[in-house]
């Protein structure tokens, strides 16, 4: 089964660029073919015209009206996804979000709400896997930005009844930051069938309140952190006995042994005990060997999407690497290099390690008068949520940032990254963490937009480190030969797509 | 038979009497011509029976025994009367019963049938009230139609002389702008170093020769619509033939002025050349730097506005650059989030404060408005046959072109609503003092050419709705009533215009605009139209 899901999988990714590249022709094409067909529909068309003529005192300029309709180019898209659908899975993948027989509440508030007009790839072929009985468990991998949230989202606001005010569906997230961005985007998307939504984390000090005097959870959807959902299980204020389906999103992290595998699995077992055929659906654009093994044990009976590592860094985002003598000069290449000649950048995010880096970083952009957010360690709670929040309504350009926010941060008007610090693998040196690297990546190129990613590399541990990841993920990643050098930069953003 | 008549007469007169009482009044009468032994009808068998056995147990003489003879003939003969009369009077009776019901019966379907008849009438005269009524109220609705369009006439009109004033005071512009850029020259070409004189005039000579040779297509094609849209057009030229502008004449003047204006005053190659570069980067990175916040909307423009007014570039070279800069800040941002509503107010702002300190600026912006979305002119190029539908034209309409490959229908439709979404926050930005040299009223006035010129296609729908949904709003509140009738025009043309082409992606469009008047999303304020004051991101740190 995995094998058979994953081969259309790969299929399509490839054919899409190509595909949408020959679109315009093909839609030529196919304009030519219908426009006899089209060309019945047109007097009527004329006689409206008219009509919004007749309104008006200007003299009808519309006299020797169009033959045919107006070339729309938009049919090449059925083309395009019927390739997918002949990639013969047991599911018809959905072409449009109508196919998925959604409520019409759902669909406006896709439509109008999100402003999404089709299907993504993966939420073509997975969106059917879910909606479908018998409610198979699904893993499902996919890369960064392409849209797997609203796949767990709109499967969970489709399999919930509006009408019973309990429990049917939980969501569980690595951190709060998420857990949080995931019920905002199910409000949004919600926003007209009625659904509530809670949000199972941690609560801020000042607004600490004992368990025991907390009200039985009533709303549809929950989303938490795994220490609160337990919390809230163990304590009785959220029944289970109802739910119908239970999402990991970052799923590779949720059941990783150093992750909260142990939370995750007595959450699930809790959940199955008490509702029996409860659908378990597992996201994440990275799963390593052992995850995957262990899924693939959880998961015995379910559909299995996964992507080869070496396929995983997306096509759109340019990497570079750039070789840099010391700290300062870092700072130097970010605001005089990149940020000179990127005259397309929208937003940025600097992940860095140290909080001296941080200010640093953040005092040298400010005064260049870039508008800079920054997360560091001495921010409580609150505060550091508006921070995350301001960056995300756009009004700051850069976020400054540790890995606290690689994972899922999903940020449209983001297309560069800087790694001023590698990441690394915590307690090691020169051990790089491959799948915190993908994330940041996935930051820049939301939705396949383009995007550039440069690497900061200080010292011969960065370079091991670099050479690691190109390795793991066989992709050779270009050099920006001389740090000093505008030309090199400004060829390299062209490239990108960023000037 | 005295008696029988008299009865009669008795009777009719209690026509009404019941029978009983008929049967007592008969015996009273009765008694008169009986003898005193009867006393009543009732008692006589009673009577008859009592006395003859009595009389014959005794014994009587002859005499006696004849009378009693008579006695009893005449009680047979009075007997006999008697019930000779009551079966007449019977008789009678039923026939009186028989005549009352017979007129009751008469008496009730006359009755009915007056009801009929009033029923009947006023049936009809219901009808006529409500034909009078009718042809009152239609009367009325046809004073109120003639009212309105005398309105819309005399809107239509203002915004025909205004154009017209509009048009004198550019051509006014124009000349004292090229004066002055003139001047600007001869001041540069005496003070300034020779070096950048003769950079410009090479460039001049080479934007030139590439115009010549590049552009002989572009030109042609203004010229065809120019002609095409003065509906004279039997010369077209074979390399766009077939191909149909739909524009409103005022439109197309203003967007062939301003596009002469560029063409005249900035070379074509100015991205190449090396002398402005430092320009265009000083620009770009001034506006890539701005957010939705009011400080930086303030720094930012305040920059712009010592840019453009610089000494060291040329005033119309800064100004394309600027207007270039500002306005492809749609290709470097995800114009789909919800975040590039507040950018491009941001950008409203600043645009509008430029433009007030630097009135040049407004052409420039507008005509790179109308480079790269001819909706915003608004226009709308109509390829007549499948022969038209070339590479050509799918430029010509604003298609990108990347790697040889023309971009896809949905990223183009996606830059058509971004530009649209910018050009309807720059005209309904507003700052108290400053006056806007192209505000709302040219808001009003493109969505009144839209509506009079364009067809109703996929990308006017998207078009449309983008500026609706960005403008709506102020226009709702300037305008009003007014406003209401635009979309009542939507509704009732456009929406329907749309709907007969039908296809899928026609049914987002139509959707969009549907669920736009539905919900009166007009009444919403766009998001971001107000710039953030205070960002903890800067207080907080450090």
């Amino acid at each position: 089964m995995a094998d058979k899901a994953a081969s259309p999988e790969k299929k399509s990714w490839a054919d899409l660029e190509e595909e949408e590249e020959a679109k315009a022709k093909a839609a030529a094409e196919a304009e030519a073919a219908s426009s006899s067909s089209s060309s019945s529909a047109v007097p009527a068309v004329d006689e409206q015209a008219k009509q919004i003529e007749a309104l008006s005192l200007a003299p009808a300029v519309e006299d020797a009206a169009g033959e045919e309709g107006p070339p729309l180019l938009d049919d090449s898209d059925d083309s395009q996804i019927q390739a997918v659908t002949s990639g013969g899975t047991v599911y018809e993948s959905a072409t449009t979000f109508e196919d998925l027989k959604l409520s019409p509440e759902l669909l406006k508030g896709l439509h109008d709400e999100m402003g999404f007009s089709r299907p993504s790839k993966i939420q073509a072929i997975t969106l059917p896997m879910i909606l479908t009985p018998p409610y198979k468990d699904l893993v499902a991998q996919a890369h960064n930005g392409s849209g797997k949230t609203t796949c767990f989202v709109l499967g969970m606001l489709s399999r919930v009844d509006p009408q019973r005010r309990i429990p049917q569906a939980i969501c569980i997230c690595p951190t709060r930051e998420l857990a949080q961005q995931n019920k905002a985007v199910l409000m949004r998307m919600g926003k007209f069938t009625g659904i509530t939504c809670a949000c199972a984390i941690p609560p801020a000090q000042k607004d600490y309140m004992p368990i025991s005097k907390m009200a039985p959870i009533t709303d549809q959807i929950v989303i938490g952190t795994s220490g609160t959902l337990i919390k809230w299980i163990t304590h009785k204020k959220l029944a289970t006995r109802d739910i119908k389906i239970l999402v990991f999103d970052e799923a590779d992290h949720m059941l990783a042994e150093d992750g909260f595998r142990s939370d995750s699995e007595r959450i699930m077992r809790d959940i199955q005990r008490s509702a029996g055929g409860c659908q378990v659906l597992l996201f994440s654009a990275t799963f390593n060997e052992r995850v995957k093994d262990f899924v693939t044990k959880v998961i015995r009976d379910g559909n299995q999407i996964f992507v080869k590592k070496e396929e995983l860094t997306l096509e759109k985002v340019k990497q570079y690497k750039v070789q840099i003598p010391d700290e300062s000069a870092k700072i130097e290449v970010i605001r005089d290099k990149i940020f000179e000649f990127g005259q397309k950048v929208g937003q940025v995010i600097i992940f860095v390690r140290t909080k001296q880096s941080t200010k640093n970083v953040h005092n040298a952009l400010t005064r260049e008068d870039y508008v800079c957010s920054s997360i560091q360690g001495s921010l409580d709670q609150s505060e550091r949520e508006k921070i995350i929040q301001e960056f995300k309504d756009g009004y700051t350009k850069v976020l400054i940032s540790t890995d606290v926010l690689a994972r899922g941060f999903d940020q449209a008007q983001v297309n560069l990254v800087i790694n001023y610090d590698m990441p690394i693998k915590f307690g090691t040196r020169d051990e790089p963490d491959y799948e915190v690297y993908l994330h940041r990546i996935g930051r820049a190129g939301r939705f396949g937009r383009k995007g550039a990613v440069f690497n900061l590399l200080c010292g011969q541990t960065d370079n091991v480190v670099m050479k690691k990841i190109e390795d793991y993920f066989q992709h050779s990643v270009p050099e920006v030969r001389n740090w000093q050098r505008e030309e090199d930069f400004e060829a390299a953003l062209k490239d990108a797509g960023l000037l | 038979m005295r008696v029988e008549d008299d009865d009669e007469d008795d009777t009719e007169d209690e026509d009404d009497g019941t029978s009983h009482g008929k049967s007592w009044a008969l015996v009273a009468k009765g008694a008169r011509f009986s003898c005193n032994d009867l006393e009543s009808s009732d008692s006589e068998d009673e009577l008859d029976g009592q006395v003859a056995p009595y009389r014959l147990m005794e014994k009587r003489d002859l005499a006696k025994s004849i009378l009693l003879e008579l006695e009893r003939e005449h009680h047979l003969k009075v007997q006999e009367e008697v019930r000779n009369k009551l079966a007449s009077l019977e008789v009678c009776h039923q026939n009186e019963i028989q005549r009352t019901i017979s007129a009751f019966a008469r008496l009730q379907k006359y009755a009915e049938s007056r009801k009929e008849i009033d029923r009947r009438l006023d049936v009809h005269f219901q009808r006529r009230i409500a034909e009078v009524l009718d042809k009152h109220l239609s009367m009325v609705q046809r004073d109120h139609e003639q009212k309105s369009q005398i309105v819309e006439r005399r809107i239509r009109d203002d915004a025909a002389l205004e154009e017209a004033k509009r048009k004198e005071q550019a051509v006014k512009e124009e000349k004292l702008r090229q004066e002055r850029a003139r001047q600007e020259a001869e001041a540069r070409q005496k003070e300034a170093a020779k070096l950048a004189a003769e950079a410009r005039k090479t460039a001049f000579e080479a934007a030139k020769k590439e115009a010549a040779e590049k552009e002989a297509a572009e030109k042609e094609a203004a010229k065809l619509r120019d002609a095409a849209a003065s509906q004279s057009s039997p010369n077209s030229q074979n390399n766009i033939a077939g191909i149909k502008v739909y524009a409103d004449k005022y439109a197309l003047e203003a967007e062939s002025r301003r596009r002469a204006l560029v063409q005249n005053q900035v070379p074509e190659n100015i991205h190449l050349s090396k002398e402005f570069s430092k320009y265009d980067r000083q620009i770009a990175k001034s506006i890539s730097k701005l957010m939705p916040t009011t400080d930086s909307v303030r720094a930012r423009a305040s920059e712009l506005i010592k840019a453009l007014d610089g000494q060291d570039c040329p005033r119309p070279i800064s100004c394309y650059l600027f207007a270039n800069k500002i306005i492809s800040i749609v290709k470097s941002r995800n114009t789909k989030d919800k975040t590039f509503g507040n950018l491009a107010f941001a950008c409203g702002y600043v645009m509008l404060l430029v433009t007030n300190q630097v009135p040049d600026a407004m052409d420039y912006l507008l005509a790179e408005f109308n480079r790269v979305c001819i909706y915003t002119v608004p226009k709308h190029l109509h390829a007549l046959n499948a022969q038209a539908r070339t590479r050509d034209y799918y430029k010509l309409i604003g298609y990108e072109e990347e790697n040889e490959q023309l971009e896809s229908t949905e990223s183009y439709l996606t830059y058509v609503v971004a530009y649209v979404k910018l050009y309807a926050a720059m005209i309904q930005t507003e700052i108290k003092g400053v006056r806007h040299p192209h505000g709302l009223a040219e808001g009003w006035k493109w969505l009144a050419m839209f509506l009079n010129s364009l067809p109703a296609t996929t990308a006017t729908a998207c078009a449309l709705h983008a500026f609706l949904k960005m403008a709506g709003f102020a226009l709702h509140k300037k305008y009003g009533s007014q406003f209401m009738k635009i979309l009542d025009v939507i509704s009732r043309c456009f929406l329907p215009a749309l709907k007969e082409q039908g296809n899928k992606m026609q049914a987002e469009a139509v959707n969009n605009l549907q669920n736009y008047l539905n919900d009166k999303i007009y009444l919403e304020e766009p998001e971001g139209q107000y710039l953030v004051q205070q960002l903890l991101s800067k207080e907080l740190f450090m």
